[in-house]
């Protein structure tokens, strides 16, 4: 069992690191905000999307650019911050200024993701896609991670995003900004931070984030139109299991609910019945949510 | 089948339009619905109950999502599940046939499995709400999303629940219950005495949980629900157990959810976890937001109008587009369901028949 479980650290570490990029910015979203993002995981497929469009040719994809996969990424990212701007200042803040209540905002992301997600089906199809990228076997890391090169070095891109994100929010006077915001907005506004611009900036780096999350998993596995509605349960698990509000705590619960997911194959039971490890993830969430509902990182008074 | 109890809090007069011309509205809204079915089906008797059938299901489903939110403030997101022990419980109970090798089993009498499968939503609320009911109203939507996923993926992995095979062949016991006078009628009207006989019960259970749930609305006991939904702090401060009284909602909520389980299976004919996607949920809040939570016939009115719009939409759109594929054409119908529930929430929150001013919008 022990052997098993340590040959599934490799997918898990991916797997988390999908999870954590995509729940850094529904963790920064929801601390900034307060809108809990139900279209989230849709956001995530749009950005796999864009950049399945953008870098395959027109006769595998309805509108395929052909570009090399060193400009489709990073250009999808930059749409990415964009659409998420855009979500704000045309949809966000509109509905702020109706003074509409979070549960309307909350359906609205739903009804949202829908839309997303259907036309993303009309445009792609529902088979998967892969990105021009040649497979490789797997090698073996720092002597008992087992992955392929190519995943490694997502990873390691993985990490050093992720890193940036956390410099961003403790270094600079935006990424500040967000966190006094997240801690006290009437504060934040009565010491001069100009909470309208900031909630543009959150999305915008929340849906980036997602963004390039969807990539990552579509270059790992695939890119389906359900990718990224099937992940935001893992996402909101992450964002749960390590600090609700805590982007710090998306990336730690990211990588965790990865582990727990992969790791419990190895467990009985769950060994022969694969489905059973989302269950596995989903249920470390709840059980969190019960006894340390403050999650890993998180504090404690934001939770009832 | 009005609404008219006046508001326990002492909230500002209706805003807009009044409750009865709204009611009038929301009504012509409903039979035009209505008329588009009959016109669009070109009068098909077997369309037309099929589609008021789903229409009976999803409405004693967004009841129950309405006595939890319209009238407690609480956000369950996880009504497949409650629909999922539901069908499941009665069709392992009854008669059967079970996962890829088709075991037969089950004994019970259909009356017993119906009470057990709302037995089965009643503990299933309570297990679920025990320890999140004290949660905010986000993270009980979170985690009812979840456990309803957990109940998908257990059924789908053991053979007990015939794994992504589900379960086939168990509504005959529910069709030897048909009297006569019902096929009489289905050979007049031209459709399967099943589909009749099937479409009768699910609108008078339809017709019983309404009455049941506005006397429950109506009584003492309903407007300390609506109390909480307004303002739980108040309510615990007069010495009321607020979580009491939302446990109890869950576990109502859970038998009703259950017995649209019930129904839910009778009208698919098999089930398998694939039928029991979080999507059933949505369809159920849509139906919800949009007859208008917080009023009893809204979620009736607006479950009908969603099945009319959604099931007609698809053939609409084969008429004026020709070319479009079948999974474009489904794919637009959920694309206009999503941009219906965004514009309803944006500019008439309170649906067709509900009361702004009783919506509770806030997270609590």
């Amino acid at each position: 069992m022990l052997d098993a479980m340590v040959s599934q650290i490799g997918n898990g570490i991916v797997l988390g690191a999908v999870i954590a990029l995509a729940a850094v910015g529904l963790s920064l979203i929801f601390g900034v905000t307060g809108i809990v993002n139900f279209a989230h995981g849709d956001l995530v497929t749009l950005g796999a999307t864009i950049a399945l469009v953008l870098s395959l040719p027109a006769d595998k994809i309805p509108g395929g650019q052909d570009m090399s996969m060193w400009v489709a990424v990073p250009l999808t990212i930059l749409i990415g911050f964009a659409v998420g701007a855009l979500l704000e200042l045309a949809l966000m803040r509109p509905l702020r200024r109706r003074q509409v209540g979070m549960v309307t905002m909350l359906v609205v992301t739903i009804g949202l993701g829908f839309v997303i997600r259907y036309a993303i089906l009309i445009w792609i199809g529902g088979s998967p896609h892969t990105y021009p990228i040649p497979i490789e076997v797997q090698g073996t890391y720092l002597g008992f991670i087992d992955m392929t090169a190519i995943e490694f070095r997502l990873v390691i891109v993985t990490l050093l995003i992720l890193v940036g994100v956390g410099l961003f929010l403790t270094k600079t006077r935006l990424g500040t900004a967000m966190r006094a915001i997240s801690d006290n907005e009437d504060l934040a506004e009565s010491s001069g931070i100009d909470s309208a611009s900031v909630y543009v900036a959150t999305w915008s780096l929340g849906i980036g984030l997602a963004f390039a999350g969807g990539i990552l998993q579509g270059i790992v596995t695939n890119v389906t139109w359900t990718m990224g509605f099937f992940l935001l349960l893992l996402m909101f698990a992450a964002v749960i299991v390590g600090g609700i509000g805590n982007p710090y705590g998306a990336m730690v619960g990211g990588f965790v609910i990865g582990l727990v997911i992969t790791l419990s194959t190895a467990l009985p039971v769950i060994n022969n019945h694969p489905d059973l490890r989302f269950a596995v993830a989903l249920f470390v969430m709840i059980i969190v949510l019960l006894f340390r509902p403050q999650g890993i990182l998180g504090s404690k008074e934001r939770v009832s | 089948m009005t609404d008219n109890d006046p508001p326990i809090t002492d909230s500002a007069p209706p805003v807009s339009n009044a409750p009865s011309t709204q009611q009038a509205i929301g009504t012509a809204i409903a039979l035009l619905a209505l008329l588009w079915l009959f016109w669009s089906s070109g009068f098909a008797w077997v369309i037309i109950l099929g589609v008021l059938i789903k229409a009976a299901v999803y409405a004693v489903s967004a009841m129950s999502l309405n006595l939890e939110f319209g009238y407690t403030g609480m956000l369950n997101f996880g009504q497949v599940g409650f629909m999922l022990v539901g069908g499941y419980t009665f069709a392992l109970l009854v008669p059967h046939e079970l996962g890829r090798a088709g075991t037969a089993g089950g004994s019970w009498p259909i009356w017993a499995a119906v009470i057990a499968a709302m037995l089965a939503g009643v503990v299933l609320g309570l297990v679920l709400g025990g320890p999140t009911v004290r949660l905010r109203g986000d993270y009980l939507a979170i985690v009812t999303i979840a456990i309803a996923e957990i109940l998908r993926l257990t059924v789908r992995s053991f053979s007990a629940f015939g794994q992504s095979f589900g379960i086939i062949k168990y509504t005959s016991s529910f069709n030897d219950l048909m009297p006569d006078f019902v096929r009489g009628w289905a050979g007049s009207l031209d459709v399967p005495e099943n589909q009749l006989w099937l479409f009768i019960v699910a609108w008078v259970t339809v017709l019983v949980v309404l009455g049941l749930l506005s006397l429950m609305i109506r009584s003492p006991w309903g407007r300390v629900l609506r109390s909480i939904r307004d303002d739980e702090d108040a309510v615990r401060a007069l010495g009321k157990n607020a979580f009491w009284y939302k446990l109890q909602v869950l576990m109502i909520g859970g038998a009703i959810a259950g017995l649209s389980g019930v129904l839910f299976a009778l009208d698919l004919n098999q089930i398998s976890p694939i039928n029991f996607l979080p999507l059933v949920t949505f369809f159920a809040w849509t139906a919800l937001i949009l007859g208008g939570a917080g009023s009893l016939v809204g979620p009736i009115a607006g479950s009908v109008i969603f099945w009319v719009v959604i099931t007609q939409t698809s053939s609409l759109a084969e008429d004026l587009f020709p070319s479009m594929s079948s999974t474009a054409v489904s794919a637009s119908r959920f694309i206009l369901m999503g941009i219906l529930i965004v514009l309803l929430m944006v500019f008439r929150p309170e649906g067709l028949f509900g009361k702004r001013e009783e919506l509770s919008l806030e997270i609590q």
